[in-house]
C-alpha cells in the first residue's frame, strides 16, 4: 500500500518526499479565485494557514520537483458543492492545472465532474479522484457514476477515497464492485489524523480562521444520569497534560493488516495545514506500521506487535475503523 | 555605499518569510508567483527553474485585508532586481521597491498576520473570535440548565413561529413526514412502518417517506423496504412522496421501484443541501440570508423546514459515544440502537441556538424567533411553496410522542 499525505506548504514537499510519502496532495487557491467573495475551492476554507498553494509559480514549481523525485500529486477541488455559474472559471483553473501537468483532482461535488466531462479542458483525460467528502459510499452509488458521470470519457474514474465512517467490510463489497464497473479504479482510506466528530460530506458549518469549527464549541450532555457514566481509560500525557501519540486525533492503524486484505491501494494522511515535520513523521509512524504488517503471520500478531512499538504507553483511542473484528484483536 | 550595500544584505537576511500564499500574491510581467520573503524594501519572489527573472519588474500585488473581506491590489512600476538565488527546486529573485507605498503595505500585511497569530496563540476559548469577528465569546459560558430549560426559554416565541407558519399554511392539507432523513436508526422497519402509512391514509395526510444516508451493508435491506412501500402504495393505489439523502438511491438498477411515477415523487432531501448553516455566519460575513434548512425542487421551488435548520450530521452518532464511551470522537457502527436521543440532547451556549440531537447538530434562527413576520419575505424571495414543522425532532420536549414532521403547503 502507498501513502499519501496532505501538504499545505511548498517547502514541506522534500520532508514528505524524503519520509517516504509516495504521493501527495495539495489545495490550490489562485489570486483569480477571490475567496473573500467566492466559495472556497476545497476543504480548507481558511486564508491564514499554509493549507494551499496560491501561485501557479508554486505549482510549475511543485510539478518539477514531484517529477524528480516520482511522487504523483494531485490537486483538491472538494467543496462540496460549487454554484453552478462557478463551474466553467474552476474548469478553467483546472484546465491551465493541466498545461502545467497535473491532471489528478480530488473531486466531490457531482456537478463539477458532470461539467468537466461535458467541458473537456486537456486533451488527455482529467483524473478524479473521488473525495470522501461525498458523504457515503455504496455500490449503487458506483453504478450512478458509471450511468450518469463518467459518460464521455473526458475524466476518468481513476480513485475513490473512502471516508472515515465505515467499516472495512463496507469498504470491501463496494471495491468487489469497483472492479466489475471500472476495473482501473484504485482505492484510498484514511489511516491518520483528524477524526471528524461529523461527517465532512454532511458538514454544512463553518471552517474559518475568525472561529473554532463548530464541533470544539463548548456543550454539555444534559440530563447526564451517573448510570451512564462510565470511567474512560487513562490517556498517555506528558508533563503539560498534552498526549503524545501519533494518531492523537484520528488513527486507523489497526485496520491496517485488514486493508492490505482487501486490497486497499492508498493510506491518507490528512493535516493540511500541520508542520512539515510533525507530517514526515506521521509518515514515518505509517511506514513502520506496513512493515510490521509485512512481518506479521496474522492480524492479531499485527495489531500486538503495531501497539507495542508505536504505542508502547496506549494510543488516544480515537480510532477511525472501531470494528467488533478489531476489538477483538486487541483484546487477545 | 559599502555601507547601504550591507545595510540592504542585512534587511534581505532578516525579510519576513514563509506568509501562507493566501495573504499576498504577485503577478510579474503577467506570470503569477509567490512571495517568498518582504521586509519593508525588499520583496523576495519564488520562480520557477528556467523562468525569465526580469532586470526591472512591474509588479502587480494582490493582499488581503481580512477585516474588510476583500484583496487590495497595488501596482509598483520597474522595480529593480536586488539579487537572484537559485535556491535548487526555483529560483529566488529579490526586488528593491522603494516607494512608501509599499512598505505600507509590508506593515499592513505584517501586522495583520502577527495580530492573527497573537490571537490565535494560546487561546484556550473563542477569545480571538472576537477580536477577530465581534464574537461574543464571553457569552459562551452560558447554557440552559437543562433541555427543558432551553426549550422553555423558546417555547413561547416557538408557538408564535408555529403560529405563522398555520396562518401561512392555512388551508392546505396537512403532509405526513415519515422515516428519518438523518439517522439509519430512524427508519422504522416495515412492519410499524406500514401501520404508520395505514394510519396517516386513514386520516387523509399525504405521506412523504423521509431516507437516510445508505450504507453499503444496508442497502439489501433498504431495497428490501422500498419493495414493500412499492406494493403496498400499488395494492392501496397511493402515490407518496420520497426524500432521499444518498445518490445511491438514483441506481435504477438497485431501486427500481423509485422509477414508478405512478406510486412515487422522488426529491434529493436536506443531508444533500450542502450551502453553508451555522448559527455564527453573522459574524463571519456580511450575508443577511437567514441559513435554514431548504430543499429546491426542479421548477425551483423549495420546502423550509423550521424551526430547526440541521447544520452537522454523522452516520456514526456521537450522542451514544458520548453517553457510552464519555468522548464524542470515539464512535464506531451503530448496529443496534439504545435510543439515547429520547433521553438526553447535547446543550450549547444559549446565545447560539444550538442542540446536538441525536447524531446531529441544530439551531433555530433567532431572528425568525424574534420576528415570526420575517417569514414572508424569506418565502417570497425563495419561493417556498412547502414549510415542514420539524419541532418533534425534540420528542417528549414538542408535546409529541413520535417523529412525525407536519407540512403545510404556502398560500400561492
Amino acid at each position: 500500500m502507498k501513502i499519501t499525505a496532505g501538504m499545505g506548504d511548498l517547502e514541506d514537499f522534500r520532508l514528505l518526499a524524503e519520509a517516504g510519502a509516495e504521493e501527495v496532495f495539495t489545495g490550490f487557491v489562485p489570486p483569480e479565485w477571490d475567496m473573500t467573495r467566492l466559495e472556497a475551492l476545497n476543504r480548507r476554507e481558511v486564508f491564514f494557514y499554509h493549507v494551499n498553494l496560491c501561485s501557479y509559480g508554486d505549482m510549475k514549481i511543485l510539478k518539477r520537483m514531484a517529477d524528480a523525485g516520482g511522487v504523483r500529486v494531485s490537486v483538491t477541488f472538494n467543496s462540496p458543492a460549487y454554484a453552478p455559474e462557478h463551474l466553467e472559471k474552476i474548469a478553467g483553473i483546472i484546465g491551465r492545472l493541466c498545461e502545467i501537468g497535473f491532471y489528478d483532482f480530488i473531486i466531490a461535488d457531482l456537478s463539477l465532474i458532470r461539467y468537466l466531462d461535458e467541458h473537456p479542458v486537456s486533451s488527455c483525460p482529467v483524473r478524479v479522484h473521488l473525495s470522501g467528502e461525498i458523504g457515503e459510499w455504496n455500490s449503487a452509488l458506483l453504478r450512478v457514476l458509471k450511468r450518469n458521470y463518467f459518460r464521455h470519457g473526458n475524466v476518468s474514474f481513476d480513485r475513490l477515497i473512502f471516508h472515515r465512517k465505515m467499516t472495512t467490510e463496507d469498504m470491501r463489497s463496494i471495491m468487489k464492485t469497483g472492479r466489475e464497473l471500472f476495473p482501473e479504479l484504485t482505492y484510498e482510506a484514511f489511516i491518520l489524523n483528524e477524526m471528524c466528530h461529523f461527517t465532512g460530506g454532511f458538514c454544512n458549518s463553518l471552517h474559518c480562521d475568525e472561529m473554532v469549527p463548530i464541533c470544539h464549541l463548548p456543550y454539555r450532555l444534559s440530563p447526564l444520569p451517573d448510570a451512564f457514566r462510565k470511567e474512560t481509560e487513562a490517556d498517555p500525557e506528558d508533563e503539560d497534560g498534552e498526549k503524545v501519540v501519533p494518531g492523537l486525533d484520528g488513527c486507523g492503524l489497526c485496520a491496517l493488516y485488514r486493508m492490505n486484505q482487501i486490497g486497499m491501494d492508498v493510506l491518507k494522511l490528512v493535516g493540511r495545514g500541520r508542520s512539515g515535520e510533525g507530517m514526515a513523521e506521521d509518515i514515518r509512524v505509517v511506514k513502520r506500521a506496513l512493515t510490521l504488517c509485512r512481518e506479521s503471520e496474522d492480524e492479531v500478531q499485527y495489531i500486538r506487535r503495531m501497539k507495542e512499538a508505536l504505542f508502547p504507553d496506549g494510543c488516544a483511542g480515537v480510532c477511525y475503523y472501531a470494528e467488533d473484528r478489531v476489538k477483538k484483536c486487541n483484546a487477545e | 555605499m559599502n555601507e547601504n550595500r550591507e545595510d540592504a544584505k542585512a534587511e534581505i537576511a532578516g525579510l519576513v518569510r514563509n506568509l501562507p500564499g493566501s495573504l499576498i500574491q504577485v503577478y510579474s510581467g503577467g506570470e503569477n508567483v509567490s512571495v517568498s520573503g518582504i521586509s519593508p524594501l525588499f520583496l523576495a519572489l519564488r520562480f520557477p527553474q528556467g523562468e525569465n527573472v526580469p532586470e526591472y519588474a512591474d509588479l502587480d500585488l494582490h493582499y488581503l485585508d481580512f477585516r474588510a473581506r476583500r484583496y487590495e491590489e497595488r501596482h509598483f512600476l520597474q522595480a529593480g532586481l536586488e539579487s537572484a538565488d537559485d535556491r535548487g527546486d526555483y529560483l529566488e529573485a529579490v526586488y528593491r521597491i522603494p516607494e512608501k507605498e509599499f512598505a505600507e503595505v509590508y506593515d499592513f500585511i505584517t501586522r495583520q498576520y502577527a495580530n492573527y497569530i497573537h490571537c490565535r496563540a494560546g487561546a484556550v476559548d473563542n477569545f480571538f473570535s472576537k477580536e477577530l469577528a465581534g464574537y461574543p465569546y464571553e457569552e459562551d459560558t452560558q447554557m440552559a440548565e437543562s433541555a427543558q430549560a432551553w426549550y422553555m426559554a423558546r417555547k413561547e416565541r416557538m408557538e408564535l413561529l408555529h403560529q405563522e407558519v398555520l396562518r401561512l399554511t392555512a388551508e392546505s392539507r396537512e403532509r405526513v413526514y415519515l422515516g428519518s432523513q438523518f439517522c439509519h436508526m430512524l427508519v422504522p422497519s416495515w412492519e410499524a412502518l406500514r401501520r404508520q402509512m395505514e394510519e396517516m391514509k386513514a386520516t387523509g395526510h399525504p405521506i412523504t417517506l423521509c431516507l437516510p444516508y445508505l450504507s453499503e451493508s444496508r442497502v439489501l435491506q433498504m431495497q428490501k423496504l422500498l419493495h414493500s412501500v412499492y406494493d403496498w402504495c400499488r395494492q392501496q393505489g397511493e402515490h407518496i412522496e420520497v426524500l432521499y439523502n444518498d445518490y445511491g438511491y438514483e441506481d435504477v438498477q438497485t431501486f427500481d421501484c423509485l422509477q414508478s411515477a405512478d406510486h412515487f415523487t422522488w426529491h434529493r432531501g436536506a443531508l444533500l443541501d450542502k450551502t453553508k448553516k451555522d448559527p455564527r455566519l453573522k459574524y463571519h460575513m456580511s450575508d443577511r440570508n437567514l441559513p435554514l434548512q431548504m430543499e429546491r425542487d426542479a421548477d425551483d421551488t423549495g420546502t423550509v423546514y423550521l424551526p430547526f435548520y440541521r447544520i452537522s450530521t454523522s452516520q456514526y452518532c456521537t450522542l451514544r459515544a458520548l453517553v457510552q464511551k464519555g468522548d464524542r470522537a470515539r464512535q464506531s457502527e451503530v448496529l443496534s440502537c439504545e435510543g439515547l436521543c429520547r433521553k438526553y440532547v447535547c446543550i450549547y451556549p444559549e446565545h447560539l441556538n444550538l442542540l446536538g440531537i441525536g447524531n446531529s447538530l441544530w439551531s433555530v434562527e433567532e431572528r425568525l424567533l424574534e420576528d415570526p413576520s420575517l417569514l414572508t419575505e424569506y418565502i417570497r424571495q425563495h419561493h417556498v411553496k412547502r414549510i415542514v414543522w420539524n419541532l418533534p425532532l425534540l420528542p417528549g420536549l414538542s408535546g409529541q410522542q413520535e417523529r412525525y414532521f407536519f407540512s403545510g403547503e404556502v398560500r400561492g
